[in-house]
């Protein structure tokens, strides 16, 4: 298919914008997908620490807490004497502190009062416990097992709250157990404390709002505290956490979809105090803010490059016409010069062949003339009438010369047009060009023959 | 009045001649090229015995070059 000089020089201008927009949208992409990507590391990585220091907070608090009821008088008063009692000032520590559980146990580790009500007189088993006891504060992440649990009344706490779904059987807590120690500083008993971190919100909702995420706890490989919300907008909490972020050893770094969103994550272990791996953080900022970046600019860049091919065919469309005219017009003065030339051509040809034969007249013309001359003066010799022939001979002669005269004009013009007519033949291919080019511009600008 | 003959390397230069003598009021027949005369070009030039010099000296600055005179 031929293409017009209007079609080719529109398409080429079209052509250059769109690729100049494609190259530019795709470094753009690229460019982009490199600093964004910089800036999202960036982002979730500060955001993570940020996570790691409000659960740092956290657990200070704790520690705090349980600290000041443990050189709390009457708490020490209290677990002097066995005292029941106890169990009104331990609740309103609790709740004033907001801790879930806050527990005295005298020096053989057996419970004195329990600030959530909980059965007395048993012996607390926590390996927490028997450090305090033995003289040592401990500030911690653990896991809460099940027999721990239950006598403080926060078995509920852990059940899972989605329906079908059977809920662990351990908690995560963070807690702190402190020795109490009489006037004489000997360890009469221990106060232990802490936070149910299983469906307790603050800290992940502290975080996400402060930076700009979600955060989330996930312990045994479910999450069993976010701020990560399900597709109908319900917190999304007693769900498995997805593949990539299970059993985190080492702090991960990438993409992963929880509550059918992709989120940018970074997940960082959450560790005991004996260095042992218990539950994991998770931070994430959604993907779609980072793309969502990216698909805007990209679809600005089309959008100015479509304005661009518009502006350019505004300006382009008169031009191209404009020479599409000339060219026309240019087409048409050779055209019509050729068709002059041709005519010169054929009338120089013909004339040509006019004179080749004038010449030939001539030359016999003379031809006859020397034999008229040369016959009259034979026969004035052989009859005697020689003034009446004589004369005639004298004027064949002159007329013979005047003939030769004439016939050196015709070969002069015979051979001038011999010279013309080889030129003319150059003359000839040259009109042939002029022809062509004539069409060829035709073609050029109409796309057609 | 004996005319001389001025010759030339081809009709081409000869018919430049033409138009350079007429153009300078010197008054040139072309005539058949006279057996005696040994050129390529077919054609001469024939001027009157007195124009001889005023015709080369035409010729000259025209740029013509000139093949021989014949005599």
């Amino acid at each position: 298919m031929k293409l017009g000089l209007r079609t080719k020089l529109l398409g080429t201008l079209i052509g250059a914008i769109v690729i100049s927009s494609g190259i530019s949208a795709i470094a753009a992409r690229s460019t982009m997908a490199t600093d964004l990507n910089k800036l999202a590391a960036q982002q979730v990585a500060s955001g993570s620490t940020g996570f790691a220091g409000y659960w740092d907070a956290k657990r200070d608090l704790v520690k705090l807490l349980v600290g000041q009821a443990a050189i709390n008088e009457t708490i020490k008063r209290g677990t002097s004497a066995h005292a029941r009692s106890l169990d009104a000032t331990l609740t309103a520590i609790a709740h004033q502190g907001g801790l879930s559980f806050l527990t005295v146990v005298d020096a053989h580790g057996v419970v004195i009062a329990r600030a959530t009500g909980g059965r007395p007189g048993v012996k607390l088993n926590s390996p927490f416990v028997q450090r305090a006891l033995s003289g040592e504060t401990v500030s911690t992440a653990a896991t809460i097992p099940h027999d721990e649990l239950e006598p403080e009344l926060l078995e509920p706490q852990i059940e899972s709250t989605t329906p079908g779904r059977e809920g662990l059987v351990e908690g995560l807590g963070i807690v702190s157990a402190l020795p109490i120690s009489d006037a004489n500083e000997r360890t009469i008993g221990a106060v232990y404390g802490g936070i149910v971190v299983d469906h307790y919100y603050d800290i992940v909702d502290e975080a996400a709002h402060a930076l700009g995420g979600k955060a989330a706890v996930v312990f045994h490989n479910e999450l069993i505290s976010s701020s990560i919300t399900r597709p109908d907008g319900r917190r999304l909490v007693d769900d498995s956490a997805a593949a990539a972020v299970q059993d985190v050893k080492q702090p991960y770094y990438g993409i992963d979809t929880e509550g059918g969103v992709e989120y940018l994550v970074r997940v960082e272990p959450i560790l005991d105090d004996q260095m042992h791996v218990i539950a994991s953080r998770w931070f994430g900022v959604p993907l779609a803010t980072f793309t969502a970046i990216q698909a805007h600019t990209i679809t600005s860049l089309l959008l100015w490059g479509l304005l661009g091919i518009l502006i350019g065919l505004l300006i382009a469309v008169p031009v191209v016409e404009r020479i599409g005219r000339q060219l026309i017009a240019r087409s048409r003065q050779v055209r019509a010069s050729a068709k002059e030339l041709s005519v010169v051509i054929v009338g120089s040809e013909v004339s040509g062949d006019h004179v080749a034969q004038t010449r030939d007249a001539v030359e016999r013309q003379g031809e006859l003339l020397m034999q008229a001359a040369t016959e009259a003066d034979a026969e004035t010799a052989s009859s005697g009438n020689v003034l009446t022939a004589k004369g005639v001979a004298e004027k064949l002669l002159a007329a013979s010369v005047l003939n030769q005269e004439i016939q050196g004009d015709i070969i002069v013009i015979d051979t001038l047009a011999t010279e013309m007519a080889e030129r003319t033949q150059h003359a000839v291919a040259r009109v042939g060009e002029l022809n062509e080019v004539a069409k060829g511009l035709d073609e050029l600008v109409t796309g057609s023959k | 009045m004996a005319d001389v003959v001025l010759f030339f390397s081809s009709n081409a230069e000869t018919m430049i001649a033409t138009k350079a003598l007429k153009d300078g009021g010197i008054m040139a027949k072309m005539i058949p090229k006279p057996a005696q005369v040994n050129a390529p070009a077919n054609l001469a030039l024939s001027v009157d015995v007195s124009a001889e010099s005023s015709a080369l000296a035409v010729l000259g600055k025209a740029n013509v070059a000139l093949g021989g005179v014949y005599k």
